[in-house]
């Protein structure tokens, strides 16, 4: 019996994210969605700004592979995000008046969200995702979850164009703050993204000019 | 090459010219190589055998549409195969393509590609482009080589059906540059950065709708 029990111990030492991952997974079905709504509602409404660190692990299941970028991220209301990636590199995505602005390096390439289908999709799905306003948004359908960290909406998306890239999104709101912890993008098979955000700060004056770039 | 005070030799700028004379008359093997008599020769790799994994930054240009992200190219030692995955750096996967070089008919096989890239020309291309990165040539291919003693460069070629691929390496045996060409006209070529187990660059282009594919290694 101590053997089993150190086998145990030693496996939660050695291998502690699939610990907390079983934990994180074990999500039942919730128990009033109405009330969760609410939450989301007021929250919604309440924020005007996130500013937040993120660390993001893009998993390919089959090769065993996990692939870890991070660095800091901004969303302003209504649509305007940035995500600019420090490590492994400096890349940095922008969404502000309608263009979706690629800084790579020294390089800027603009593009017009409208003009292009995919960006379109692709913005949809990061506003939505880290905002977290997705209440009566026809694109996904919504499932409600919860366990004793996280309330968890579970978007499964109706465009077929999306459907090609992604099978759902998992959005966990920390039942503490209501806000958005982490999202997974799931896609067709069994790759997914993680993106976990840090060092949240809400509703601090963000400036517009950190919404473009120069060349 | 490196050369005194710092200077690096400009192999690339030789290369270029080496496609300008090909594409201005029917191929005759470029000034200075000759002949090498040999028995056998297989074409030179440019993923060693001891390569396991390398994530490059990537631009991809095809009718004046560019996507950019990475790129992991993996050896899966158990199948002894290649995938080849394209992702946006928000982790969107745009294709991902396994290369089993044992493999005679079904050798190139589309794991998952992006609707909007899910086109014959750019699929067809994709392996021919793979099929000159993995030296995955037709086995009824033959092979020749010449060398240029002077720079000490080697041109592996390889001829099948209309096409002749030549596949250029240093003094070090290292695949510096590949183009594949038909006829007079040059189809694809490739420029290459050469690293110890795998290529640290390179940069496809491809004549046809003006596909590019650049690679750049990062460390993760």
């Amino acid at each position: 019996m101590k053997a089993i029990n150190l086998y145990i111990w030693l496996a939660a030492m050695l291998f502690p994210t699939s610990f907390v991952n079983a934990q994180d997974d074990a999500f039942g079905p919730l128990t009033n969605t109405d009330d969760f709504v609410q939450k989301v509602k007021t929250r919604t409404a309440a924020t005007q700004t996130i500013q937040s660190d993120f660390r993001q692990e893009k998993h390919l299941t089959m090769l065993e592979e996990v692939l870890e970028s991070e660095g800091h991220f901004i969303f302003k209301k209504e649509n305007n995000v940035v995500w600019s990636y420090t490590r492994p590199l400096d890349y940095t995505i922008i969404v502000h008046n309608g263009k979706f602005i690629i800084k790579d390096g020294d390089k800027v390439k603009e593009f017009d969200i409208a003009s292009n289908r995919m960006f379109k999709e692709i913005n949809n799905m990061i506003v939505t995702s880290v905002s977290g306003d997705f209440l009566d948004n026809p694109d996904f359908e919504a499932v409600y979850m919860e366990n004793e960290m996280f309330y968890l909406a579970r978007l499964v998306p109706v465009k077929p164009e999306v459907k090609d890239m992604l099978s759902e999104i998992d959005i966990f709101f920390d039942k503490k703050d209501m806000q958005v912890a982490k999202v997974k993008f799931l896609e067709p098979g069994d790759d997914y993204t993680l993106i976990t955000f840090s060092g949240k700060v809400f509703n601090e004056a963000v400036p517009d000019n950190v919404f473009t770039v120069s060349n | 090459m490196k050369l005194r005070n710092g200077i690096y030799f400009p192999w690339a700028l030789l290369f270029v010219g080496m496609l300008t004379i090909t594409s201005s008359c029917s191929y005759k093997h470029y000034k200075g190589f000759e002949p090498v008599v040999a028995e056998n020769v297989s074409p030179p790799r440019l993923f060693d055998t001891a390569f396991s994994k390398v994530v490059y930054t990537t631009n991809f240009r095809v009718f004046n549409q560019e996507l950019s992200g990475l790129t992991l190219v993996k050896k899966v030692k158990s199948t002894n195969s290649f995938h080849i995955v394209f992702m946006s750096q928000i982790g969107l996967k745009f294709f991902d393509i396994e290369i089993k070089p044992n493999e005679t008919e079904d050798w190139f096989h589309v794991n998952f590609i992006m609707e909007s890239l899910n086109r014959e020309f750019i699929v067809s291309t994709l392996k021919t482009d793979f099929m000159l990165l993995f030296s995955k040539y037709p086995e009824h291919a033959e092979t020749g080589i010449f060398r240029n003693t002077e720079n000490e460069i080697t041109e592996t070629t390889v001829r099948f059906d209309k096409y002749i691929s030549s596949i250029f390496t240093d003094r070090n045996n290292k695949i510096t540059g590949i183009e594949l060409r038909k006829g007079r006209s040059v189809k694809t070529s490739i420029h290459i950065t050469p690293g110890k187990e795998y290529p640290k660059e390179l940069d496809i282009h491809n004549k046809k709708g003006g596909m590019n594919l650049t690679w750049k290694e990062i460390r993760m």
